[in-house]
């Protein structure tokens, strides 16, 4: 019986000292345990191109990888049509700015054709006025409706994207033709001079230069809204003999540079058959 | 990474912007904010010129471009209502003289004081004035183009006209040459 004790316990240590022993040459390796059920070859896309297939099944990797890089780019953004759609927007920021205390305003229509979904040129035709009373200035000036235009256009930075979301910087011509009244009391204290004038319909005309940046946002169906910042720079603007005029229409006053509009969006697509269509998750099919 | 996974990662990076949409409230923000901006921060409201159009007149030595200071001088203007002391018996190099809007010529006595000596030269301006808006900042105002200048000649050797058209910004207008003693 003690024999056979001894015996077990013998090969008991001798089993721990080899179990032991394994464990320490394993940690030297690093093993990888192969399993068939992973092992297999995957078939390519549809859309991949054979000869991009041949390049890797005849080991030419470095090739294939190089074209699949460009495939990549070409084919991981729908493309879109020359002519992609149409928006007609107004620019209504500025009424609801004056019912709020600003002395100036304007409106404007404008229509950009979008081409691409990247390049998108644009037209801008509105009416602008004004009228201000300085506080301790002693004048009255009045800008008459006008009109004003703007041709340009914007660069789309979500070219790859759905049109409807639309993050844009661009450039814009303006011009406008106006005219202006000023109805001031003159003071002169050293003469105590204390006199009237008015300077009526004096024409004028400006012609400046804008960049813009702005967002365009889809908010239900064809109907989006948009605002741009502007940061204009006035070219031209004629000075006659009394003065010269404090509010361009479509510029705004004359001393500020920076502009800001808010537009409601009606999109007309062009040719939506050919716009990428999407799948049954919302995502567009190529 | 595999070919197949690099497609697959290029291919949902491009549905990333498509699926960054802004919210209406986001999007009245963004408005509030630039509406803001534009608003407070476009145009400082200050008039850094005058207020009005006033001719500015220099001193200079007779026959040279050399600048004077003209000691013991008192200006006052002719038909001016109360006290018309434009300057009183003071050292000045510059001289302002505002000019009426309501006539086209203004008249103005300027008296040399030296030691015990006084003389007086009555100088008369002719212009035209035209009415002129400069800015919402410095306001409406009279602008004067100066068609004439006569003096007498006690002390004023001559007058010159460099620049006519007298507006609210400050430049020198008149030339008056003196003798340098």
């Amino acid at each position: 019986m003690k024999r056979q004790i001894a015996t077990y316990l013998l090969l008991l240590v001798a089993t721990m000292v080899w179990a032991q022993d394994t464990t320490q040459v394993n940690k030297g390796r690093h093993i990888t345990p192969v399993r068939p059920n992973t092992n297999v070859v995957k078939q390519p896309g549809r859309d991949v191109d054979p000869e991009l297939i041949e390049q890797y099944i005849t080991g030419d990797t470095l090739a294939a990888q190089k074209k699949a890089r460009e495939d990549s780019i070409r084919h991981n953004y729908p493309r879109y049509p020359r002519l992609t759609s149409l928006w007609l927007g107004v620019n209504f920021i500025d009424p609801v700015l004056m019912a709020l205390g600003q002395d100036h305003s304007s409106v404007d229509v404008h229509a950009t054709l979008n081409m691409w979904n990247r390049l998108q040129p644009t037209i801008e035709l509105g009416i602008g006025w004004a009228k201000t009373t300085p506080e301790d200035m002693h004048f009255t000036y009045r800008a008459k409706p006008s009109p004003y235009a703007k041709v340009g256009a914007n660069y789309n930075f979500l070219f790859k994207s759905s049109p409807d979301y639309q993050a844009f910087v661009g450039l814009r011509l303006g011009m406008s033709t106006f005219k202006y009244d000023v109805e001031a009391q003159y003071r002169n204290s050293y003469w105590q001079e204390d006199r009237f004038f008015n300077i009526r319909g004096e024409r004028s005309n400006a012609l400046w230069g804008e960049v813009v940046a702005g967002l365009k946002v889809k908010i239900f169906g064809p109907w989006s809204l948009g605002w741009t910042l502007r940061w204009h720079n006035l070219f031209k603007c004629k000075t006659t003999e009394h003065g010269r005029p404090w509010y361009i229409p479509g510029f705004g006053p004359r001393g500020r540079a920076l502009g800001f509009t808010v537009s409601a969006y009606y999109t007309l697509p062009l040719t939506q058959n050919r716009w990428p269509q999407k799948d049954e998750i919302g995502k567009e099919k190529r | 990474m595999k070919f197949s996974d690099n497609i697959k990662h290029m291919t949902s990076c491009s549905y990333l912007l498509a699926r960054h949409k802004l919210s209406l409230l986001s999007f009245c923000s963004y408005v509030y904010i630039l509406s803001v901006l534009c608003l407070t921060g476009c145009g400082d409201g200050s008039c850094y010129d005058n207020g009005s159009a006033v001719p500015m007149a220099r001193f200079y030595a007779s026959g040279t471009t050399t600048q004077l200071s003209a000691n013991g001088l008192t200006v006052t203007a002719i038909g001016a209502p109360g006290d018309s002391l434009l300057v009183n018996n003071e050292t000045v190099s510059d001289l302002h003289l505002p000019l009426r809007a309501g006539t086209t010529s203004t008249q103005w006595r300027l008296t040399f004081t030296a030691d015990d000596l006084t003389l007086t030269d009555t100088v008369t301006i002719d212009y035209q004035p035209v009415e002129y808006f400069a800015s919402v900042e410095c306001g409406a105002m009279y602008y004067f183009d100066i068609t004439n200048v006569t003096t007498t000649h006690n002390v004023i050797d001559s007058i010159t006209v460099p620049l006519p058209h007298v507006t609210h910004v400050d430049q020198l207008n008149l030339r008056i040459y003196v003798p340098n003693d």
